[in-house]
C-alpha cells in the first residue's frame, strides 16, 4: 500500500516538471543548443592529434567532420604501442592513408600546432626527494 | 540522423551552417569507400580488412572477404561475409588515393 | 536510410544482410572472443541473437560446449558472419 503511494506522488513529481517544461518552451526559451562546443572549423587543414578510448593514437591532417564528431583525417600515421605496455608509445608508426573517425571512440583531440613534448614531470620530482 | 548525411538545418544565425557545409562529411566518405577494401580498426588491437558492401546509421558495417587480424599479427580468415558492429569501430582506412 | 549513395545497387545495408540469413548456419563472436557456431533463428536492432543448434569455440577450437537454443544480448556481439 504504501509503495503505491509513493509511486503516484512520483507521478505527481513529473506532472509539474511536464507542466513546467511546457510553459518555458512557451515563452522560446530551450535549454544547451545542440551544437558542438570545439569549433572543429579552426583545425581543418591542420595537423591534430587523436586519441581513442582503448588508447590507440593518431595523428592526421583534418579535412572534414560532422556533428556527431566523426572526423575526416588525411596522411594519418598511428603511433603504436608497446605491445608489453599499452601506455608506453613507441617511435614507431604505421600509415593509414585516408581514415574516418568515429566520434564515439573519441577521447581526445588536440592541434599538433602548439603541442610539445616535455620530460617526464613525475620522475624530476623523484630524484628531487 | 538526417542531419548527420545530409546539410544541417538552416539556421536563422547563419554563420555556422555555412560554414558546416563546406567541409567532407565522414559519412559520404564511408558512402564512396562501398565497393572498396578498407580496414576497420577497432579500439582494441582488432583490425578487419575486407571490401565495404555496406553500413548504416549506427556505422555497423558489412565486409566481404574479411580477414581478422589482432595485436600479436595473427590472422584468421577469410571470413566470407560479415556484419561488423560499430560498438566498438574506431577507425576506417581507406588506401585510395 | 539517410545516405546518398552512388551505388545503391550493389550495396548491402546490415538490415538487409541480417535479413538474408535468416535460417543460415553463422558464427557469432563475442567481444570476449568466444565464437558461436549455429543456425541463425533471429535477429533485433539490438543484435540480439536466436541461434540453435549451437557450439562453443574458445580461441578458434571448440571448446565442446553445445547448446540447443541459445540467446545472445546484443551488446556482447562483435560480429555476426555467414559460414
Amino acid at each position: 500500500m504504501e509503495s503505491k503511494e509513493t509511486a503516484r506522488d512520483g507521478n505527481q513529481n513529473n506532472r509539474d516538471h511536464k507542466d513546467q517544461r511546457r510553459r518555458n518552451n512557451g515563452t522560446k526559451q530551450e535549454g544547451p543548443k545542440r551544437e558542438a562546443i570545439l569549433d572543429l572549423n579552426k583545425y581543418k587543414d591542420t595537423q591534430i592529434k587523436v586519441e581513442f578510448i582503448g588508447g590507440r593514437q593518431i595523428v592526421g591532417v583534418l579535412k572534414g567532420f560532422d556533428q556527431l564528431m566523426n572526423l575526416v583525417l588525411e596522411s594519418v600515421e598511428e603511433t603504436l604501442r608497446d605491445p608489453e605496455d599499452p601506455n608506453v608509445l613507441t617511435k614507431d608508426t604505421r600509415s593509414l592513408g585516408r581514415v574516418v573517425v568515429r566520434g564515439p571512440s573519441l577521447l581526445t583531440i588536440s592541434p599538433l600546432d602548439g603541442s610539445e613534448v616535455i620530460d617526464n614531470p613525475f620522475v624530476a620530482a623523484e630524484v628531487q626527494a | 540522423m538526417a542531419e548527420v548525411a545530409t546539410n544541417p538545418s538552416v539556421d536563422v544565425t547563419g554563420k555556422q551552417e555555412e560554414v558546416t557545409i563546406s567541409t567532407v562529411l565522414p559519412l559520404e566518405i564511408i558512402d564512396k569507400s562501398i565497393g572498396k577494401v578498407v580496414t576497420v580498426l577497432l579500439t582494441t588491437d582488432k583490425e578487419f580488412t575486407g571490401k565495404l558492401v555496406g553500413f548504416d546509421d549506427f556505422v555497423n558495417v558489412v565486409l566481404e572477404d574479411v580477414t581478422e587480424t589482432d595485436s600479436e599479427g595473427n590472422t584468421d580468415g577469410p571470413v566470407k561475409i560479415m556484419l561488423l558492429n560499430g560498438g566498438q569501430i574506431a577507425m576506417i582506412s581507406s588506401t585510395e588515393d | 536510410m539517410s545516405e546518398v549513395s552512388s551505388n545503391s545497387s550493389i550495396k548491402t545495408d546490415p538490415s538487409t544482410f541480417l535479413s538474408g540469413i535468416i535460417g543460415s548456419k553463422v558464427s557469432v563472436k563475442l567481444n570476449n572472443g568466444v565464437s558461436y557456431v549455429g543456425n541463425l533463428q533471429s535477429i533485433d536492432g539490438f543484435m540480439n541473437i536466436v541461434m540453435d543448434t549451437t557450439a562453443e569455440f574458445i580461441g578458434g577450437a571448440a571448446s565442446g560446449t553445445k547448446y540447443g537454443d541459445v540467446f545472445i544480448r546484443g551488446n556482447n556481439v562483435l560480429y555476426i558472419s555467414k559460414v
